[in-house]
């Protein structure tokens, strides 16, 4: 039996952990990979979406280089995620290919299923090992997110420009290479020190910038054209919400765990959104902007994938988010067709915007006067 | 400082390549509206050879670029500044009218629609996925009926009752603008219902519902279209002021951000006598070539393009990592 699995952001490293402590063979599609992302778009239906057609690439890469299982994590929640699963196998197996097709159902995720599903990967592993590995697999969630955040939060200050950079593509390269939990802790532990040890400029005054959206677009740097990289790089603290750990945390953390805290992002959305699902992270995008808002930021992207229902109906709630706070969202749509000058531009303008609209916060005179004259 | 001395603003867009001289009060001097007609290199150094002319390298204390085809330029100038078209044309237009509210721009391939708050830009919007109502359909209209682009809007002031042209979507404005000429519709009717149906199509996928205040400016190469401005203010219930310099406002802005820039810095201990980055007339207007192709040295193949003058690499693009477009390349 040979695994394999699709690519969502940085998840690929956590999974390598599971599976390498566990002692499966398995096969891992390369990490943002054209051609691959070329023959799932080929293979898929024009108007799905961007998700859909990245991962069939995976899989088609997957299955072509041996492997005869693949690992997925659906949905069946009211969005297309939930007919992911049954569509790629259609597709799949109309090109030919036999393969043992593993869904988990993340929205009512349970114990049970985990247990029923993985079962047989399992089989004559000692229960000692799958739990060393599932913690470990675990940490490493949370700690590759707490380096994608440390350089986030280097980028707008660094004196050297391209410091973080420069150590996130070493680090981003150890990882895809290396195997085993030992050698990624290390890689994790390399990075975070390095990052630790860039000088920082104490004048250095960043805008904040959240980002809200599609989950699988927004943590998924191939897709967003590195949008926390390039804003970081035009000056600001970049908050994304949407990262690995938090999805983990809300799948898989909370259907083992017997304890359900609450979700704050849904809390906050019901002002503008009645409802506790539209599908996807719909309801979850409303309740960041909002979250956002009251700290504090100076502007928020909102990102998602061309014909997306559940985000298209949370950019319905923004008109009303930005009138109370005052607060700018600009929303980006992204598809296979995306012109990254466009992209950019947009993002320059906005946090060219952004700049201003902070520095005019400070001197008082001069908008006294301006006003006056506007009036 | 030199007193005679110049800013330079050039915007590379899909449709014109714009350049001009601006003096040190910030007023035009000259200036030249090029259409860019897929050859921006061409074109650019074609322009700059005309403006080489009236003033001196020495003269030149600064150079900002915008558009589309900003990255470009700046190579080719030598830049100080390299700018955004939204934050450009916002800077001309408070030129012009310091409390201007609301910046109506409609390009060759794109459109943009910048609200301003206390003196700063506060929200702005660009078309999304289409290019239906921007400067190249209707140019592709005028062509279609045979209309001088420059004449397409005086001839829709004409018109007595304006068809009804579904605006939504280029190919179906196409489709139903046949349709209503083989219904017999006069072709002043149709051109001024198309006017109506572009601007129709503009604020609702721009403006969205967001209020349009006064005092409202409109610019870009379709500002000079009167049928167009004049559907704006039937539709907006308000005088749009189309500023002199409407087809050159990027251009301008740029000037005035370098401008800006040159003189609140340190630039000038670092760079040349003038403090700018200019790379004079002569170097500017070389020839140059550009070479892409597919790096291969991971999985992503980044296109990577390389623009050279005199067999000597001045600059390269297009990567993700920085392998190429770190590598400091000299001109």
């Amino acid at each position: 039996m040979k695994i394999t699995f699709p690519h969502m952001g940085n998840t690929y490293i956590a999974v390598k952990v599971l599976l390498d402590g566990l002692g499966l063979d398995y096969y891992m599609p390369p990490v943002a990979d054209r051609a691959t992302f070329e023959r799932g778009i080929e293979n898929s239906p024009e108007f799905m979406c961007l998700p859909f057609k990245t991962i069939m690439g995976n899989f088609l890469d997957g299955l072509d280089h041996g492997a005869d299982t693949i690992l997925f994590g659906g949905g069946a929640g009211q969005c297309r995620l939930s007919y992911y699963g049954d569509l790629h196998k259609e597709i799949l197996h109309s090109l030919g290919y036999e393969f043992n097709y593993i869904n988990l159902q993340l929205n009512h995720l349970t114990y049970k299923e985990i247990m029923d599903k993985f079962g047989p990967f399992i089989k004559g592993i000692s229960k000692a090992t799958v739990v060393k590995a599932v913690t470990e697999s675990a940490w490493t969630v949370f700690a590759v997110d707490g380096v994608y955040a440390k350089a986030a939060h280097v980028r707008p200050r660094e004196v050297k420009h391209g410091s973080a950079d420069g150590i996130m593509q070493h680090f981003e390269k150890r990882v895809r290479t290396e195997n085993g939990f030992g050698n990624i802790r290390d890689a994790i532990f390399e990075a975070k020190r390095a990052l630790e040890a860039i000088e920082l400029d104490p004048q250095a005054n960043p805008l904040k910038i959240g980002i809200i959206g599609e989950i699988f677009i927004a943590s998924e740097p191939f897709c967003n054209l590195e949008i926390e990289k390039k804003l970081g790089n035009m000056g600001a603290d970049v908050y994304n919400t949407m990262s690995v750990s938090m999805w983990i945390k809300h799948h898989f953390i909370n259907a083992i765990l017997p304890i359900h805290g609450k979700d704050h992002a849904v809390e906050a959305a019901q002002e503008y959104m009645h409802i506790d699902d539209v599908g996807g992270h719909g309801v979850n995008t409303i309740g960041n902007a909002e979250l956002m808002c009251r700290n504090g930021l100076d502007g928020i992207v909102h990102i998602y994938p061309f014909t997306c229902m559940p985000e298209i109906i949370a950019q319905s709630a923004f008109h009303d988010i930005e009138k109370k706070y005052d607060i700018p969202i600009m929303t980006l749509i992204v598809d296979e067709m995306t012109a990254e000058a466009g992209y950019i531009t947009r993002l320059e303008a906005f946090t060219d915007m952004l700049r201003m609209r902070h520095d005019r916060q400070k001197p008082q005179s001069y908008n006294v006067s301006r006003s006056s004259r506007a009036g | 400082m030199n007193r005679g001395g110049y800013y330079l603003g050039i915007d590379v867009g899909s449709v014109s390549t714009n350049i001009v001289l601006v003096s040190q009060d910030g007023g035009i001097e000259k200036k030249a509206y090029l259409r860019t007609s897929g050859k921006p290199i061409d074109v650019l150094t074609q322009g700059l050879v005309d403006f080489s002319k009236d003033v001196d390298d020495d003269e030149i204390l600064g150079v900002g670029t915008t558009g589309s085809g900003r990255q470009l330029a700046s190579v080719i100038v030598g830049a100080d500044i390299v700018k955004n078209e939204i934050t450009a044309h916002a800077i001309a237009s408070q030129r012009v009218v310091p409390d201007v509210a609301t910046i109506l721009e409609i390009g060759g391939q794109d459109s943009k629609i910048i609200f301003l708050k206390n003196g700063v830009v506060n929200d702005f919007a660009m078309n999304t996925v289409c290019a239906a109502g921007t400067g190249s359909f209707l140019d592709r209209q005028a062509e279609r009926l045979g209309i001088p682009i420059e004449k397409f809007g005086s001839l829709a002031l004409k018109a007595k009752a304006p068809t009804r042209i579904a605006g939504r979507c280029a190919v179906f404005a196409e489709s139903d603008m046949i349709h209503k000429q083989q219904m017999g519709h006069r072709t002043e009717d149709i051109v001024a219902g198309l006017c109506t149906a572009l601007v129709r199509n503009y604020l609702s996928n721009l403006a969205r519902g967001r209020e349009i205040k006064g005092p409202v400016m409109f610019q870009g190469g379709v500002a000079a279209n009167a049928g167009i401005v004049a559907a704006f203010e039937e539709a907006l219930s308000q005088k749009i002021i189309i500023p002199q310099y409407y087809d050159v406002m990027g251009a301008w802005g740029a000037a005035l951000i370098a401008q800006k820039a040159i003189e609140g810095s340190a630039l000038a201990t670092r760079r040349n006598e003038a403090g700018s980055a200019f790379r004079g007339f002569k170097n500017a207007c070389a020839r140059y070539e550009t070479h892409s192709r597919e790096c291969g040295g991971c999985s992503n193949n980044c296109e990577v393009i390389e623009i050279s003058t005199d067999d000597i690499v001045v600059a390269r693009w297009g990567d993700k990592c920085g392998k190429w477009s770190n590598v400091h390349v000299s001109a």
